[in-house]
Formats: C-alpha cells, sequence, structure tokens
C-alpha cells in the first residue's frame, strides 16, 4: 500500500557513527513491528509521526510538517504530531482513507522511569478492527475477511471483532471465485486478507457495483493461511480438543483462513479476545449445474 | 448452534435488484425492504435482522420454528408489546462486550452491560408462558449472568464519569484505602478552605483566594490593589497584570498531602477497574449466548409486529413445487405510496411454470415480478408474507435480471450485462430456483433482442435440468405465442385500458397476453412534444401492418428447428433488409429509364418470394 519506512531509514542509517537519540533508537525498534501502519508514537501529550508516515499524514489529515531533530547523516527527520486526546479524530481519518494506524504509548510512568520512558504498540488500528463508536455503524457489522484460495476450493472466514460473531466457508468447485464475489456482497468487510502471491482476481469485485465500497486487501505470509498451525491456534482460543462440533473437520482452506483472520485479530488488538468464542461453518449447497459458465472455465 | 443449514442462494445482483438492504435510488435504507421490515428495537437485533435477510433459510423445520413463534408473538400483542419494551432498554451487548474482552471499555460501558443485564429475567419472565419451539429455546438461553451484573453493580458506582481519569468511578466500601485516601483529600480541601478563610480574616484582604494549577501546585492569589496588606511569611512565587501569587509552606504541606492522596487514588481506582474487566471477561461466552438469544427475540418481535401492523399473512412452505399466493402485494411499495395498492394472485405450478407477462411499461411488470421474489424470500426468513394466502414451495435460488442495474457497471455495455446476467442464470438455475427476467433483449436491436428473449424462454421451458418457476416480463407481445407451442408457458398481462388516446393503468394481473405495449401512450405521459408522438403513431401502424404473415401468424416467430440445434428467422427481415440496402446502393440519376424498371422488378420479386 505504501512505501514502507525500512527502505527510507536503512538508507540513512549508519552503524560505525554513534546512533541518533535514545528515544529515535527506540522509535526505529518499534516501527519495525509496524511497517505497514502509521505509527503514532507517544510523546508527553502528543503523538508524534515520523519519516515517511509523517509525509502520508501530514497530507491526510492536513497537518504542519516539522521537522525537530536530525538524524545522523545530518539531514532533517520530518515530523509531525497531534495531541494524544484528539487521537480518535485523527484515527478515524486516516482509517476511512484506507491506512492502518500503529498506536504505541507510553507503558511505565514517566516520573518513575530510569532512562528512557518505556514504549510499546498497545494495538494496530484497522478498517475492520477499528471500534470506536463514532466509526461503527450500529446497525451494520463490521467483518474482516480472510480468503484461502485452493485447487478448484476455496476457504473464507469473517470475524467481527466488533460483536465476536465468527463463521467459514469451504468453497468447493469450480465456481469458488462466483461464491467467494456472493460471500463479498454479502457481508461487505471492510477488510480483505489473502495470501501472498495469490492475488484475488478483480471479477470478486464486480459484484460489490459502484455503491458498495472495495474492502482494504492486505497481504500476509503464505504460513498464517496454513491449516495445522491454523487449526491448533483456533483449539486454543475455543478452548476445545477438536473442532468437530463447529463443523469444520476435514476443511482445511475454511480452517487456515480462519486461522488466519484470528491471528491478524490477536496481533491487532494485542489483547485477550475472549468475546470470540466459537465459530459457525456455513454450508453452501453445491452447484447443481454440470456447465461451467465460460468465466469460470477462463478463471 | 455452531453449525447452520443451507442457506438460500441470493446473488449480489438479485440482492441489489430486489433492494434488500438499499434502494436503487438512493442507495439509502430509506425505500429497502429491510427498512419496512425492522422494526427492531436493538442495534443487536437490527444487524441480525439484515443477517437474515440476506440468508434465508432452505430448511423446512428451522422455517417452521421461526415461523411459529412469529405467529404467537403476533397473536400474544401482550407479550410482544413487553418484550418489545423491555428489550429497548438493553444496549448493544455485543460490542460492549468486545469492547470489555479487549480492555477498550469505560465505566460507563459496564453500567451499561450491567443495566442491560438486568433487563434479561424480565425478557426471561416475559417468555416463559411461550409455547412455539423457539421462544421455549430463547426462554432457556436468556441468562442474566447475576455475577457480572451484581459485581459491576457493587464495584463502580452507578453514575460514574466518561473516563476513568475523572475519578470516582469506583464505589465507597470496595477497598478500604481507597476510602482513607478520599477521606484525607476531602479533608486537605476542606483544610484548604479553612486556610482562604483564616488568611482572609488576617490581612483583611477580601478577594484574597487559593487556587491550584499544574505548575505551582496550590496557591494564594492577591490583587494588585491590596499588595500592601500581604504579610512577611508570603513566599512570592509568579506576578500576573492584575495579582501576584504567594505560596506559604503550610500551603506546600497540605498540598503534598492532597496530590499524594490523588495519586495514589488514581492507582487504586485503576486497579480495581482493571481486575473488574478481569472478572467480567471471564463471563463472556455466557454474556454472548444472551445477546444471541435477545437478538434472535428482538428479530422475532419485530418480523410479528409488521405482520400485524401490515396485515401479512403466515405462509405454508412445502417440500413440493407450487406456488400459489393470492392477493399478493409488494411490502415496500403498499408501505410507501400514497396509492392504494392492486393486489394480484401468482400461480406457477407443474403446468404453468413460465408466465410470460405483458403488458405496457409503468403498468406494473416490475412490481408483479419483485413482490413474488419478496414474498419467496420473506416467507424464508421466516416472516410472515404480504397477501391473503400464500402456499410456497422452498426455493434454493432466486435469480433476477432486470434493467434497473444497468448503469452500476463501469465500462461495460448494458447489453453486454445484461447477457452476463443471464448467462449466469441459466447455467445455475435448478427446478428447485425462481428465475425473474424483465425486459431480456432489451439492450439490443429489436429482431436481436426479440429472438434472444425467445429462445431464452423457451430454453428455461423445456431445458430438462432447469424448467425452473420464472416470470418473463417483456414488452415483445410477441412472446406471447410461445404460450400456444410450449407446455407449461402460459400467458398474463398486467391491464391498461387506453382512454381517449390517453393511457390508464389498472395494475391487474389477468390471464391472456396483451396485444400491445402502449409504449407511445407512456412516451404521451413522459412529456414527449405532441408532433413527435403523432409520427409515432403513424410509423406504428406502418409497422403493424407488416406485422402478421398470410396465415395471420407474427412473422418473426417461425418453427423451431431445435432437432439441429438452430432456430430459423422468419426471412421476411431479410428480404426488407436487402431491398431497402439495394435501395440505398443505387444513383436514379445514372440510370437509364429501362434499368429502373429492371430494378423495380427484381426488388419486387425479393419481396415476393419471402412470403
Amino acid at each position: 500500500m505504501r512505501a514502507t519506512m525500512a527502505t527510507s531509514t536503512g538508507r540513512v542509517r549508519d552503524k560505525t557513527k554513534p546512533s541518533t537519540t535514545p528515544a529515535m533508537r527506540q522509535y526505529h525498534e518499534i516501527k519495525r513491528e509496524a511497517p505497514d501502519a502509521i505509527l503514532f508514537f507517544r510523546m508527553g501529550d502528543f503523538y508524534e509521526m515520523f519519516y515517511d508516515d509523517a509525509l502520508t499524514a501530514s497530507r491526510a489529515l492536513e497537518l504542519t510538517l516539522t521537522s525537530r531533530q536530525k538524524d545522523p547523516s545530518g539531514s532533517a527527520i520530518p515530523m509531525c504530531g497531534i495531541p494524544y486526546h484528539a487521537a480518535d479524530t485523527y484515527v478515524g481519518r486516516l482509517i476511512r482513507r484506507g491506512f492502518k494506524v500503529a498506536i504505541c504509548d507510553q507503558v511505565e510512568d514517566a516520573k518513575g522511569a530510569k532512562g528512557i520512558v518505556k514504549r510499546k504498540i498497545v494495538r494496530v488500528v484497522t478498517p475492520s478492527t477499528y471500534l470506536h463508536q463514532g466509526y461503527l455503524e450500529a446497525k451494520e457489522p463490521s467483518y474482516l475477511m480472510a480468503v484461502t484460495p485452493g485447487k478448484e476450493a476455496a476457504g473464507a472466514a469473517l470475524a467481527d471483532l466488533s460483536t465476536g460473531d465468527f463463521v467459514a466457508f469451504d468453497f468447493q468447485g469450480v465456481d469458488r471465485w462466483q461464491k467467494i464475489a456472493e460471500t463479498l456482497s454479502t457481508y461487505r468487510p471492510r477488510e480483505l486478507l489473502y495470501p501472498e502471491g495469490n492475488p484475488l482476481p478483480e471479477e470478486i469485485f464486480a459484484s460489490l457495483g459502484l455503491d458498495g465500497p472495495r474492502p482494504v486487501t492486505t497481504q500476509r505470509e503464505n504460513w498464517r493461511f496454513e491449516s495445522e498451525g491454523s487449526r491448533s491456534l483456533l483449539l486454543r482460543q475455543f478452548g476445545t480438543r477438536s473442532l468437530e462440533g463447529f463443523g469444520l473437520e476435514d476443511k482445511p482452506l475454511a480452517v487456515g483462513a480462519a486461522g488466519a483472520a484470528l491471528q491478524y485479530l490477536e496481533e491487532t488488538q494485542r489483547g485477550d479476545l475472549a468475546h470470540i468464542s466459537s465459530i459457525r461453518c456455513l454450508e453452501r449447497p453445491t452447484t447443481s449445474s454440470s456447465i461451467p459458465s465460460p468465466r469460470e472455465i477462463s478463471s | 448452534m455452531s453449525r447452520e443449514a443451507d442457506h438460500l442462494i441470493l446473488d449480489p445482483v438479485t440482492q441489489r435488484n430486489l433492494e434488500l438492504t438499499r434502494s436503487l435510488n438512493e442507495g439509502g435504507r430509506q425505500g429497502s425492504l429491510i427498512d419496512v421490515l425492522d422494526r427492531t428495537t436493538t442495534s443487536m437485533g437490527a444487524r441480525r435482522l439484515k443477517s437474515w435477510l440476506l440468508r434465508p433459510l432452505v430448511n423446512l423445520e428451522a422455517i417452521g420454528k421461526r415461523l411459529d413463534s412469529v405467529e404467537e408473538l403476533a397473536f400474544d400483542v401482550i407479550m410482544r408489546g413487553k418484550i418489545q419494551e423491555a428489550s429497548k432498554d438493553v444496549l448493544d451487548l455485543e460490542r460492549l462486550l468486545s469492547r470489555i474482552t479487549l480492555g477498550s471499555a469505560g465505566p460507563r460501558d459496564f453500567i451499561g452491560l450491567q443495566s442491560s443485564l438486568a433487563k434479561v429475567p424480565s425478557l426471561r419472565g416475559l417468555t416463559s408462558q411461550a409455547k412455539a419451539t423457539l421462544l421455549r429455546e430463547l426462554h432457556e438461553a436468556l441468562d442474566p449472568v447475576e455475577e457480572a451484573r451484581d459485581d459491576i453493580e457493587t464495584t463502580l458506582v452507578s453514575e460514574p464519569p466518561v473516563t476513568l481519569k475523572d475519578g470516582g468511578a469506583i464505589r465507597e466500601n470496595v477497598s478500604a484505602e481507597l476510602d482513607d485516601l478520599r477521606r484525607l483529600r476531602t479533608h486537605g480541601k476542606n483544610t484548604l478552605a479553612d486556610i482562604e478563610t483564616r488568611e482572609r480574616d488576617r490581612t483583611g484582604i477580601k478577594s484574597l483566594k487559593v487556587r491550584f494549577n499544574k505548575v505551582f501546585g496550590y496557591y494564594l492569589e492577591v490583587t494588585k490593589s491590596k499588595l500592601d496588606a500581604v504579610p512577611d511569611d508570603y513566599i512570592r512565587k509568579q506576578t500576573l497584570v492584575g495579582s501576584e501569587r504567594y505560596i506559604t509552606p503550610e500551603l506546600k504541606e497540605y498540598e503534598e498531602k492532597i496530590l499524594g492522596a490523588e495519586d495514589r487514588i488514581q492507582t487504586l481506582e485503576k486497579e480495581i477497574f482493571d481486575a473488574l474487566n478481569e472478572r467480567v471477561s471471564r463471563h463472556a461466552s455466557r454474556i454472548r449466548a444472551t445477546a444471541d438469544a435477545v437478538a434472535t427475540l428482538d428479530v422475532l418481535a419485530s418480523l410479528a409486529d409488521v405482520a400485524t401492523r401490515s396485515n401479512f399473512t403466515k405462509p405454508r412452505i412445502h417440500d413440493g413445487f407450487d406456488l400459489e399466493v393470492k392477493e399478493a402485494r409488494h411490502p415496500v411499495i403498499e408501505a410507501t405510496s400514497q396509492e392504494p395498492f392492486v393486489p394480484n394472485d401468482v400461480l406457477l405450478d407443474e403446468d404453468h411454470y413460465v408466465v410470460i407477462l405483458t403488458g405496457p411499461n409503468m403498468g406494473g411488470k416490475s412490481t408483479y415480478l419483485r413482490q413474488t421474489a419478496l414474498i419467496v424470500l420473506l416467507a424464508q426468513i421466516g416472516s410472515f408474507v404480504p397477501a391473503s394466502d400464500a402456499k410456497l414451495p422452498l426455493v434454493d435460488r432466486i435469480f433476477t435480471r432486470v434493467g434497473a442495474s444497468d448503469n452500476l457497471y463501469r465500462g461495460r455495455s448494458t447489453f453486454m450485462v445484461e447477457m452476463d446476467e443471464t448467462a449466469h442464470i441459466l447455467h445455475h438455475a435448478t427446478r428447485a430456483s425462481l428465475v425473474l427476467l424483465d425486459e431480456i433483449g432489451r439492450g439490443t436491436a429489436t429482431y436481436d433482442g426479440l429472438s434472444l428473449a425467445w429462445s431464452v424462454a423457451e430454453y428455461i421451458a423445456t431445458d430438462g435440468r432447469l424448467r425452473a418457476k420464472t416470470i418473463f416480463a417483456t414488452h415483445y407481445h410477441e412472446l406471447t405465442d410461445l404460450a400456444a407451442e410450449l407446455p407449461g408457458v402460459v400467458n398474463y398481462h398486467v391491464s391498461a385500458r387506453e382512454w381517449q388516446d390517453d393511457i390508464v393503468f389498472l395494475r391487474k394481473v389477468l390471464e391472456g397476453g396483451s396485444d400491445r405495449s402502449y409504449g407511445i401512450q407512456v412516451a404521451r405521459l413522459a412529456g414527449l412534444p405532441a408532433p413527435l408522438i403523432r409520427r409515432a403513431q403513424e410509423i406504428l401502424v406502418n409497422l403493424e401492418k407488416n406485422e402478421f404473415d398470410l396465415e395471420g401468424r407474427p412473422r418473426v416467430t417461425g418453427e423451431s428447428t431445435l432437432g439441429t440445434g438452430e432456430r430459423q428467422m422468419s426471412l421476411f427481415a431479410d428480404a426488407e433488409q436487402r431491398v431497402v440496402s439495394e435501395l440505398r446502393r443505387v444513383d436514379p440519376e445514372s440510370m437509364t429509364p429501362l434499368e429502373a424498371l429492371q430494378l423495380l422488378a427484381e426488388l419486387k420479386r425479393t419481396l415476393d418470394s419471402s412470403s
């Protein structure tokens, strides 16, 4: 989606010289954890953004771009900031424009801190995981969708962090993309995860028409969609010994998608997801058509 | 609850065409089916209703359970009223719970959870006498989670501040240490007030005040005019335009006590609050189950409410083929239109499963199509339906192909979209599907369109796999000939009367075909200029002269040669076309009279040989 920090900072940092200030060292360490999000770095009463994040955010939020410090090579570090109490408004605006925001707070009292105050990312806010009341619509769900493409099959999972609703689909047959398109149109997820190197065919979005916004799509590493790891993750989450009760045994693609979705939520929330306590596997009748439509043959 | 039966499939086009959750006009909720249907009192119920609407059931038993509950709630007005009244005060339990388990809930979220859970026993009581199976199940599932409720009640004050930092969210008697610190703080503040009074008396400065800011802490403020009266033991801290600020050792001593207590109070309140959060989170799955039951009960009550208000009837659903609805209405148009709605019967059975519906534009063809689909869909979510009587088969899919979605696609021609959607239907429909086609073939040249419309209808009616219940609305009245040729096809038309060159829509669907489409009259209604309308009428008369062949059959339909897989069109179009193009080609100026005469004879031969 955007150029990540790693490239711009990696270029200018020189390991042989005494590095930058301790605060900036800490910033770089934390930024590495959220390369694809805009990092809100809490400094006193402000959330500061640096480098590319500052450039992006200052444009998106119409903030004044400044540069306070210099990096070791002597060039100015672009910076902009917002008062911490107004963070929700700005986070909302960035999310609506399709960005993700990593919130990094001071996690110890500055008074008692020795040296630099401890900071960490407390959550990553994404289009499907932003639960601010002004952003969620009371009568609409807010789904995250994950898709695992297979050979003449596909798995899909939808999780609503705001309610704990969690469903999975196992699609068999050459018309799997048609079914994915139908699922997209029914659930209208805000965000869509797919394994890297497996781009989803453009036609699945056609069904959303011009009236529905497209979900923000995010690539994730392939291993996150693998069924074995996903299975253990789901068993741990639900506290069960098998997935049979959920109708998910022998459905590796659906399990993979469910695991990928759950893992993403854990990663962004960095907290307990106790309210996601079960999953439903919804069945779809296999299409009785013996004639695949032309589009399906070509896909 | 972990496994659900299959669902009726509504493809994206159909979801949009039927305006289930948003209207085609403004794209908003208003004018959509859900807008008419949603009388839920909780956000959970509203979301649940939407999910039911987009995923109707295909399981007789499950549908029956919902319908029986809706019926009971429709008749038991008192039970329904009380349920709706009580659930009004239930907040969004699902989202409250998610904020709590994610640790982002504030004190008021907990109070919201507590007051919502407090309503559960009355909902439980209201359903205790219910007879319908699903209502009984919900009664059992309504768990008030008293442990969580009591815990919140004894830990938090009943009207806490928005954020924990504002202080005062934790009740007295929760922590002895907290109570002590609060007393100390109150005492300290009283002492400050005493100091203020005492110093005023001592110095004679009436305007002397004890104040607080973040930089200096507590200080004494004296206006410039009274500086002479300031005693020596005051230590000056800050000079402002109109006043000076001082501190005293005594003041600082109390400050330390108060601020120390303040800090400790904040820490303690947070600890107590976090522990409460942790304890309540442990009940997450029970609270979720209750939320689930409240949502379902809310939807059932809402459906019952709508059924009563809008005079819906309980459908009888079976796993056979026949669909028979008496006095069917369109739920949205009926609810929003000023005019009285004209109800119509629908009959689709083994002998008449393809209806060719003709009649003028604006005459109500689309409404008839949509209301049939909506009635099937409503029945399969477990709702009553807008009709006086409805016998409905379980439908596996509803397909629609109507013109209205044309402009929703970028970069594809109307006709291509139309054919794409038609192909989708022909590939996926089964005998158990409901297919609604509106003006197939409209997007291309008349004869292409008519031939396609004809063959699509024929394909659906005869293909062994398909033979689905189909309503085929068309302005090609030529299609009415299909009924004579194919079993299973029947003609209906929406009635209209011509009256003094004008048109009156009666909107009643009657058996038999319509012989004309009244397009010109409709154009007049739309305000096209009068001379243009007159000219159109002339052209129509000319066209109609040529419409029938010598046997009185429409020229375009001809005989099917399905054996070879080809369908022959009448030559009539070809011959006339050839004559026209020949006339276009020749240049009379450069012809001799003889050549002209020969050409005329040849053209005449061409035409004659084709009829």
